[in-house]
């Protein structure tokens, strides 16, 4: 059964060509002075600052919701976490442009809570805060489920025990928990901040394109393709280089960290 | 394993059936025209495809249609294109000198409007209201509708006020890719105003358009011209005479181009 083993690898393989060729094509099609160019041209800077800027925001507010959410999600299974789990999972399935007319909708002039923003002087549309809130929408779902997932993977009855021996409900999720689930949450994030990263078509509606304000990379790419195609792949790599050595860094971290049942434990004591 | 063959069978034979079908190249002949057009047509184009196939039965014509730049690109990296409308002059020369496409032909005009939401939350009545508006969307720059934009607010600053232009540009909340994305701010209600070309004012249910007077206004020139390597020399060139005949300026002007022919 040699050959099949191989026959079934090889499609997967083909599978991980199909999804690193792409990025192999972007670096040969760019020279070093192109890169070079790329980075100097006058959408790269303000783009690019603007990107980590609101994707580390993002994730935070991701990180910091996702997870009671994820917990709660995890904790039992009547319908009303069912019925949540599978609205979780609504901005994965809705195209990205129409979660920005969603949003639109929603934050927008004439939205549900346009009016009262307005009143309070609070503009969202056109401006940062905007990106932020099409970052969180898209890429919090990718948390919340690997959240849940691993909570999903903590032994109830470690959280007993921690119990037992003093631990208060928080202290029990804080200090047995989390640190069980942390790979799972790492990764969770990884991908939440990768999504954010790439954000583009809920931007574009709900956010609009200024540079310095709402222009984030992917944005920047699309409007530099209009005008010089070799700074758009030269933007393109930068971001690309920068997902991948983050993504790299992170499931590091993930991989290094304690998360067996005795480190855990012995944190209670 | 064996199972896990059995199981994966069926999938297989699914994705070879579709690669199959894919990869089967369609017989030339029966390839329908393919017109590369710039975004700003998509209307005008279906209307002229409809016409131009009612007169000559049997052709078919199809599009794709994205900004002027992205389809250069897309024939540049050899996408089967027949014929390329472009919303400006250069892209299609540039196609022209590097030897993929023949002649460029302009083909029709266009021209600058303001347009307002129409419930016209800022009360515009004229151009030089504008300055009024408190969140205005042009085209960026990048773009020919930006351009032709930039061109624009420059002349107002020599016809109307000093400080026109200047005045305009701190209210800009975005610089969009396209005319349409801009269109659609305002249509949102989200903008008071935007810098769009007349074609897409009038397509667009939800906007009224403001004159731009003529002193300030430019005109916006698109070209067309038969892609070299076309296997529809024939069609192509016949699809590019049809945009200049009678009937063809027509339906142009029906959409708020006017004549491609200088007058």
């Amino acid at each position: 059964m040699k050959w099949a083993r191989a026959s079934v690898l090889s499609l997967g393989f083909l599978l991980l060509g199909l999804l690193v060729v792409p990025a192999m094509a972007l670096l040969v099609a760019a020279s070093p002075a192109e890169l070079a160019q790329g980075v100097a041209h006058p959408l790269f800077g303000p783009s690019l600052w603007l990107s980590l800027r609101t994707t580390m925001l993002s994730l935070a507010i991701v990180v910091v919701c996702g997870t009671p959410l994820a917990w709660w999600l995890a904790s039992a299974q009547g319908w009303p976490q069912r019925l949540a789990d599978a609205l979780v999972e609504l901005p994965i399935v809705m195209p990205p442009a129409v979660v920005g007319i969603g949003l639109l909708e929603t934050f927008g002039r004439s939205g549900l809570l346009g009016g009262p923003l307005e009143l309070l002087g609070i503009q969202v549309a056109f401006a940062t805060p905007a990106v932020i809130l099409a970052q969180v929408t898209v890429s919090a779902p990718f948390y919340v489920q690997a959240a849940a997932a691993a909570f999903r993977r903590v032994d109830p009855d470690l959280l007993l025990v921690a119990r037992t021996l003093g631990q208060s409900p928080v202290g029990a999720f804080a200090r047995v928990a989390i640190p069980i689930a942390m790979p799972g949450l790492v990764s969770g994030g990884a991908l939440a901040w990768a999504r954010a990263l790439g954000e583009f078509g809920a931007t574009l509606l709900f956010a609009g394109s200024l540079p310095g304000t709402t222009q984030t990379m992917p944005l920047a790419i699309v409007l530099a393709l209009e005008s010089d195609v070799r700074a758009a792949i030269a933007i393109s790599l930068v971001l690309a280089g920068a997902a991948v050595l983050l993504l790299l860094g992170l499931r590091l971290v993930a991989g290094l960290r304690p998360s067996d049942d005795a480190t855990s434990r012995s944190k209670l004591s | 394993m064996k199972r896990l063959l059995r199981s994966l069978c069926p999938a297989v034979t699914m994705a070879t059936a579709l690669l199959a079908t894919g990869a089967c190249t369609v017989d030339s002949s029966e390839r329908p025209l393919t017109v590369f057009a710039a975004s700003s047509m998509t209307e005008v184009m279906q209307e002229l495809a409809l016409a131009f196939e009612r007169e000559r039965a049997g052709t078919r014509v199809r599009f794709n249609h994205a900004g002027s730049q992205v389809l250069r690109l897309q024939i540049e990296r050899g996408a089967a294109a027949d014929v390329f409308v472009s919303a400006n002059r250069e892209h299609a020369e540039s196609l022209a000198g590097a030897g993929f496409a023949d002649r460029v032909t302009p083909v029709a005009h266009n021209e600058l409007v303001l347009v307002v939401p129409l419930e016209n939350p800022a009360g515009l009545n004229t151009f030089a209201d504008l300055v009024r508006a408190d969140r205005i969307v042009i085209a960026d720059p990048a773009v020919p509708a930006g351009q032709y934009t930039a061109a624009l607010l420059s002349r107002a600053e020599e016809v109307m006020a000093e400080s026109f232009g200047t005045r305009v540009l701190a209210r800009v909340v975005s610089r969009e890719n396209n005319v349409r994305l801009a269109r659609a701010k305002v249509e949102l209600g989200e903008a008071d105003a935007a810098i769009i070309y007349r074609s897409d004012a009038l397509s667009g249910a939800r906007v009224r358009a403001i004159e731009i007077p003529l002193d300030v206004n430019v005109r916006a020139e698109y070209v067309a011209a038969v892609i070299s390597d076309s296997s529809h020399h024939e069609q192509a060139r016949a699809f590019v005479e049809f945009m200049l005949s009678v009937g063809g300026q027509a339906i142009f002007e029906r959409h708020g181009f006017s004549a491609g022919v200088a007058s």
